[in-house]
């Protein structure tokens, strides 16, 4: 089965965004993933819904899981606002492990599997977004497989 | 002054320049060197392998390591979050007490155990109890840099320059309690009392929302309150030893090694230690060895005796001038550069100033002091400061070099000139042998008299 035929459809959005605009289209097209696009639509990062928590959560906070229990919603609050102007292009994944549609499917389980990129978008050869590959939808290709 | 003499400086000063610049590991560096050091003394035969082995301190390492276990496993409890949020809450919020009450928190733990550790722990609940005040965490993550630094000062075992200093000079826990301890009260004092003038305006800002830091249950920051009781018990012990140590004449890394095997053994005795043995710094171990590898060489090509010579000329008898200038260029050197290097290429040097008749107890404490305080001086004069400086950039008021000059490195020349005057004043209190210099002397002629020669080597 290739990969086209399982990867689902991609949201990318400009490499001028700010925190609050890539948070706002990923919230409006219901995604944990966007890839960052330059001028001429290549893929330059991948934003997954993690990087914005720890754009948010200071890495002192972060660091010390014990210190973390005694911040409270305030401390959450000013950190979220604080963080509304920064641009896309420093809490991003820069360059992203990519897959192309000729890649084989045993490539794409063996990234996904992959601690450091579990979401893996699917590029052509100029490198524009042409899907998205993630954990559900190599379950849901197993699923077919067996017939469950 | 033959070939072996000038090559083993240029090996030993290459090697420490490239140590200062920081452009490589200091640990790479430090071991390249040393393998060359040991090839060149080998094919000049100035120095065998033998007598590099010989050189490495291991009552150094084996302390640092011993210490690094029993740390690895404390850290994990939340002991120190929960020391920090208890203390802070008896200050109400006030600013000015939190920087006294969690400084000085700071400069006692950081007695016992390694000051970086000290700060990373204690420095995230600093900041958001800080935050949760609504007041400027500045003045107090200062304060517990430049004081976890004081604290170490005040131990045998609080900071690895005291170690070797100890190691080399014979002093014990107990003598470096007495006659660095009132000296460090000193500093603390000295210390908090710049902080205080220098953040005035910070100090009097008014804490919001104190309910909710009263609010605060520390108790929740204890992890593992089974693994804390006994770490807790080992550490006792361990402490209960080094007080002992003149009367059981234990090597202070006899007693560290105990409250690790102990440690191992009573958190998690079937458990492969792995986990816990790679937090070690074992980079830091190698470093230190790699070190006394160099400066051994350096010994045995005879260039230190000659420099010591030169400087005993110099010094003549006037010990108190001396020590005053190992003081202040070793706390300048330290606000500049990695004090380690420089404290292992001082310790053979000033024992063979203590050959030439010279007393030179005093220049040992000038040595620890300088080192130790010196730190204060800039953001990178030591780990602690950089560990505050990388804390604080996520804060409202990050701490720049302006900042840190205005505060710790004024703070570091009014505790400089403050132990001055203690050592010029009290100068033959510094000089005189200490209490275990005394027992390991009658210890020695014990030994002598019955026993082969290796039942009385230090380690």
């Amino acid at each position: 089965m290739p990969i086209k035929e399982i990867m689902r459809p991609i949201v990318s959005i400009g490499e001028k965004a700010t925190f609050a605009e890539t948070l706002a289209k990923m919230i409006k097209e219901k995604t944990n993933s966007i890839v960052v696009v330059d001028k001429q639509g290549k893929v330059i990062g991948l934003v997954n819904t993690g990087n914005l928590i720890r754009q948010v959560v200071p890495d002192y906070i972060e660091e010390d899981d014990i210190a973390a229990h005694f911040a409270n919603k305030n401390i959450f609050i000013e950190d979220v606002k604080r963080a509304r102007d920064i641009p896309v292009t420093e809490f991003m994944i820069k360059d992203p492990v990519t897959i192309t549609p000729e890649n084989n499917i045993v490539e794409a389980a063996v990234l996904a599997l992959s601690n450091k990129q579990m979401r893996i978008p699917v590029v052509n050869n100029k490198k524009e977004p042409l899907g998205l590959l993630t954990r559900t939808e190599l379950k849901k290709f197993m699923g077919e497989i067996l017939g469950v | 002054m033959g070939t072996s003499f000038w090559l083993a400086t240029i090996i030993f000063s290459f090697t420490f320049l490239l140590i200062l610049t920081e452009k490589m590991h200091r640990t790479v560096i430090a071991m390249v060197g040393a393998v060359i050091m040991v090839l060149a003394g080998k094919f000049l035969a100035f120095y065998s392998g033998e007598q590099a082995l010989r050189a490495i301190d291991f009552n150094t390492i084996g302390l640092l390591l011993g210490m690094m276990i029993i740390v690895v496993v404390l850290e994990k409890t939340g002991f120190f979050q929960y020391l920090a949020i208890w203390t802070a809450k008896k200050t109400k919020g006030n600013p000015w007490l939190l920087v006294v009450f969690l400084g000085t928190i700071t400069t006692l733990v950081s007695c016992i155990l390694n000051n970086v550790t000290t700060v990373i722990l204690i420095a995230p609940v600093t900041i958001i109890m800080a935050r949760i005040l609504e007041i400027s965490p500045l003045p107090i993550l200062m304060a517990e840099a430049l004081l976890s630094n004081i604290g170490g000062v005040a131990t045998l075992i609080g900071d690895p320059p005291n170690i070797m200093i100890g190691s080399a000079a014979h002093f014990t826990f107990n003598d470096f309690l007495l006659k660095m301890g009132p000296v460090v009260v000193a500093a603390w004092l000295a210390t908090l009392l710049t902080l205080k003038f220098v953040f005035k305006k910070e100090l009097s800002q008014k804490p919001r929302h104190v309910e909710e830091l009263l609010k605060m249950d520390e108790k929740k920051a204890l992890k593992d309150k089974k693994i804390l009781k006994k770490v807790g018990i080992v550490l006792l012990l361990v402490m209960a030893l080094f007080f002992l140590q003149g009367t059981f004449s234990l090597s202070p890394a006899l007693v560290a090694l105990l409250g690790a095997a102990l440690t191992l053994i009573l958190v998690a005795p079937q458990e492969d230690p792995q986990p816990v043995l790679e937090k070690v710094e074992w980079s830091v171990l190698l470093f230190f060895a790699s070190l006394f590898v160099i400066i051994g060489g350096l010994e045995a090509a005879g260039v230190l005796k000659e420099v010591s010579l030169g400087l005993g000329h110099l010094i003549g008898h006037n010990v108190i001038i001396a020590a005053l200038i190992i003081l202040w260029i070793s706390a300048l050197m330290s606000a500049v550069v990695d004090n380690i290097p420089f404290t292992v290429a001082m310790l053979p040097i000033i024992q063979y100033l203590g050959t030439q008749g010279i007393p030179i107890n005093i220049l040992w404490w000038a040595l620890a002091l300088g080192v130790g305080f010196g730190g204060n001086g800039t953001p990178i004069g030591s780990s602690s400061n950089v560990v505050i400086v990388a804390k604080s950039e996520q804060t409202e008021t990050p701490i720049n070099l302006k900042i840190w000059l205005k505060a710790g490195f004024i703070s570091m020349v009014v505790t400089v000139l403050v132990v001055s005057i203690l050592l010029a004043s009290f100068a033959s209190y510094f000089s005189a042998p200490t209490l275990g210099q005394k027992q390991k002397k009658q210890i020695n002629e014990k030994a002598l008299s019955v026993a082969p020669h290796f039942l009385t080597n230090k380690f």
